[in-house]
């Protein structure tokens, strides 16, 4: 009889514990600066104020719809989530203290969207705009990422350094006036893959490099970037930056874009020459400190226009041909 | 005589009547426009600018054939069949909204042979939960699919659906596709394919990106009942999917795909390939980069043809060249 009683308790005890409406996870969330409230379950009828609690009331695959213009928080993200933002007015969020605005921490299998967002660095101790520690799929459309400051080893707009293989879009968006690196692709241990596309992206005016393609952890890790329709322009240091420092190889094909008005190179490979490599064809490459420079692996399609730049435009020597 | 003439005008006044009741009831009364709001919408409205309708679905029902369905605010609007000619517009709102579970299909269009319908501003999202497909097309004249995004769709259990846009058209329609994503989808991310045989689906994608697929990107499929798919792609993406990133195949009939300015870059099979079974498959491709495929293209049968002016880099097939070359005019 005891023993009967002993778990009909714990049953009472767990179903109340389920239907505790605070606690009960939502397939799609709301978050509202006008009048969310991280009391409420973030249902559209009482909408969250932050992303981080709509987060952590939203299942894994759901949604987080943004409501109104505003400021949302910085959030950690651990599960296969989107968070949509489509033209209601800037969806915010401010970093500093040396924080990250949005942190992508998920598991291997988990597929992650940011949509229409904003993200600004306010100084005061710095911090990263977008940083990518883990998960299967990021895509990162629609979205902005300002004046980030730095702290030693911050400052990134967008800082992809996965410990697990990982696909990376980012399309149609604006990285710019960052202290640090604009857009960073790497990997963070050994036999890790990262593919990432680069579709109409624009990195502007950093203090440091625009783009830049860095295997320089880990051995057989695999950095591999396209870029289509895209612009570093402005930037205090290099334009596009292939770098191979660890165990694998990097690698970047250039197409139909512009490296502008960059202080040092506007294309730059490091690293051996079977390990890294930069392919650029159909693009520009003007008013640089130099136009490209090269330690690996530098090929072009002969059908760039690459003029103006501090040190006489020299040809790129490589020429490979199209098919 | 006058027995003849009674009868003749009453009885289309009283059906005139009887259509004039039907059509004046408050519940009844189909609009031009209709609009739905997850803020203050109820699906007992009459779906008018003071008292929208909830769901994408009642007001479908109560939109007049040839009017439009008006996004209020953002968030959610269900799954919704269109069965007419018919516009949903989100214009910048905010997310318009439609979540799949169960084996459903998000939006399904099941319309008349000379209907035209279009989908603009929508997002489309799988949640697990048994599967489903996010835009299902299969009958209509045209359809418009612009400014979408179809999310995570997945399989159910025993492997159906899980695309994001499914276009099987057993009517001869143009679709066209544009500023559109499909991501992360268990199924195929694009397929496009007729009916059956006498079935001729052309359709452009225009700024389309098909990204980190489980299977094909952009699939233009043409199946063992026979028709014609012809599809024109410009300036689109197919990108980390996990098998081809455009793939044509013909087990019947004629299935061909032209891609030009466009990108097929980290899918885990071919960047482009054919397979032919029985019809006639045709992959051509310009002005295009294929890069960090496993392998650069390939064909099974069916034709690869190239302009020669593409950008084929870092495959792990060692790029070899497209043996057949289309002369540029």
């Amino acid at each position: 009889m005891k023993a009967t009683i002993a778990p009909a308790l714990a049953l009472a005890a767990l179903l109340s514990f389920a239907a505790a409406p605070a606690e009960a996870q939502l397939s799609r969330t709301f978050v509202s600066n006008a009048l969310g409230n991280d009391a409420n379950n973030c249902d559209r009828p009482t909408p969250c104020r932050t992303f981080q609690r709509a987060h952590d009331n939203t299942l894994a695959g759901g949604d987080i719809t943004v409501l109104d213009p505003g400021g949302y928080g910085a959030v950690t993200i651990t599960r296969g989530i989107s968070i949509i933002n489509d033209g209601i007015g800037e969806g915010g969020v401010l970093v500093s203290g040396g924080a990250t605005g949005i942190t992508v921490a998920a598991g291997s299998s988990d597929a992650v969207s940011l949509r229409g967002l904003t993200i600004k660095g306010i100084g005061s101790g710095g911090g990263n705009g977008i940083v990518f520690n883990s998960g299967k799929s990021l895509i990162i459309e629609n979205c902005a990422v300002r004046t980030l400051t730095t702290i030693p080893g911050a400052g990134i707009g967008i800082f992809v350094r996965p410990s697990t293989s990982a696909t990376v879009t980012v399309t149609n968006t604006l990285v710019a006036q960052n202290v640090g690196v604009g857009i960073w692709f790497s990997v963070a241990t050994s036999a890790v893959s990262l593919n990432g596309v680069l579709d109409r992206v624009a990195v502007y005016d950093g203090q440091s490099s625009g783009v830049l393609v860095d295997q320089e952890s880990g051995t057989g890790s695999n950095v591999q970037v396209t870029a289509v329709d895209s612009i570093a322009a402005g930037n205090a240091s290099d334009g596009f930056v292939v770098q191979r420092t660890g165990g694998g190889t990097a690698s970047l094909v250039l197409t139909r874009s512009t490296s502008a008005n960059n202080t040092a190179a506007g294309l730059r490979v490091i690293g051996a020459s079977r390990f890294a490599s930069l392919t650029v064809g159909e693009s520009t490459i003007t008013g640089n400190g130099s136009s490209w420079s090269s330690s690996g692996t530098l090929q072009s399609y002969g059908d760039n226009n690459v003029i103006a730049n501090s040190d006489g435009n020299p040809a790129i020597p490589t020429v490979i041909r199209p098919k | 005589m006058e027995t003849t003439i009674a009868t003749r005008t009453t009885v289309p006044a009283l059906a005139l009547a009887a259509l004039f009741s039907f059509v004046a009831a408050p519940a009844q009364a189909q609009l031009a426009r209709t609009f739905v709001s997850n803020a203050i919408g109820n699906d007992a409205n009459d779906c008018s600018r003071n008292t929208p309708c909830r769901n994408f679905q009642r007001a479908h029902d109560n939109t007049l054939a040839g009017g439009e369905i008006t996004v209020l605010d953002p968030g959610s609007y269900g799954a919704v069949t269109i069965t007419k000619s018919i516009s949903i517009t989100s214009d910048g709102i905010g997310e318009a909204g439609v979540l799949v579970s169960g084996g459903a299909n998000g939006i399904a269009i099941l319309a008349g042979a000379t209907d035209a319908v279009s989908l603009r501003g929508l997002t489309i999202k799988g949640i697990g939960f048994g599967g489903g497909n996010g835009i299902l097309f299969r009958s209509g004249k045209s359809l418009t699919i612009e400014n979408c995004a179809v999310r995570t769709l997945t399989r159910t259990a025993n492997g159906t659906g899980g695309s994001g846009i499914y276009i099987y058209s057993e009517t001869s329609a143009n679709v066209t596709v544009t500023n559109t994503l499909v991501a992360q989808s268990e199924g195929v991310s694009l397929w496009l394919a007729a009916a059956g045989a006498g079935v001729t689906v052309k359709a452009i994608l225009d700024h389309v990106a098909v990204y980190d697929g489980a299977e094909s990107g952009i699939f233009v499929e043409q199946g063992s009942l026979g028709g014609s798919i012809q599809v024109t792609a410009r300036d689109s993406i197919a990108a980390g999917n996990a098998l081809s990133g455009f793939l044509v195949s013909a087990a019947a009939g004629d299935a061909s795909l032209l891609v030009t300015r466009s990108t097929s870059a980290n899918n885990g099979g071919a960047g482009i390939t054919t397979d032919e079974d029985g019809g006639i498959a045709v992959l051509r491709v310009g002005q295009s980069t294929i890069t960090g495929n496993g392998r650069s293209w390939s064909s099974f049968g069916g034709a690869v043809q190239s302009y020669g002016d593409n950008k084929i880099v870092g495959n792990g097939d060692g790029d070899p060249a497209i043996p057949t070359l289309i002369a540029r005019k």
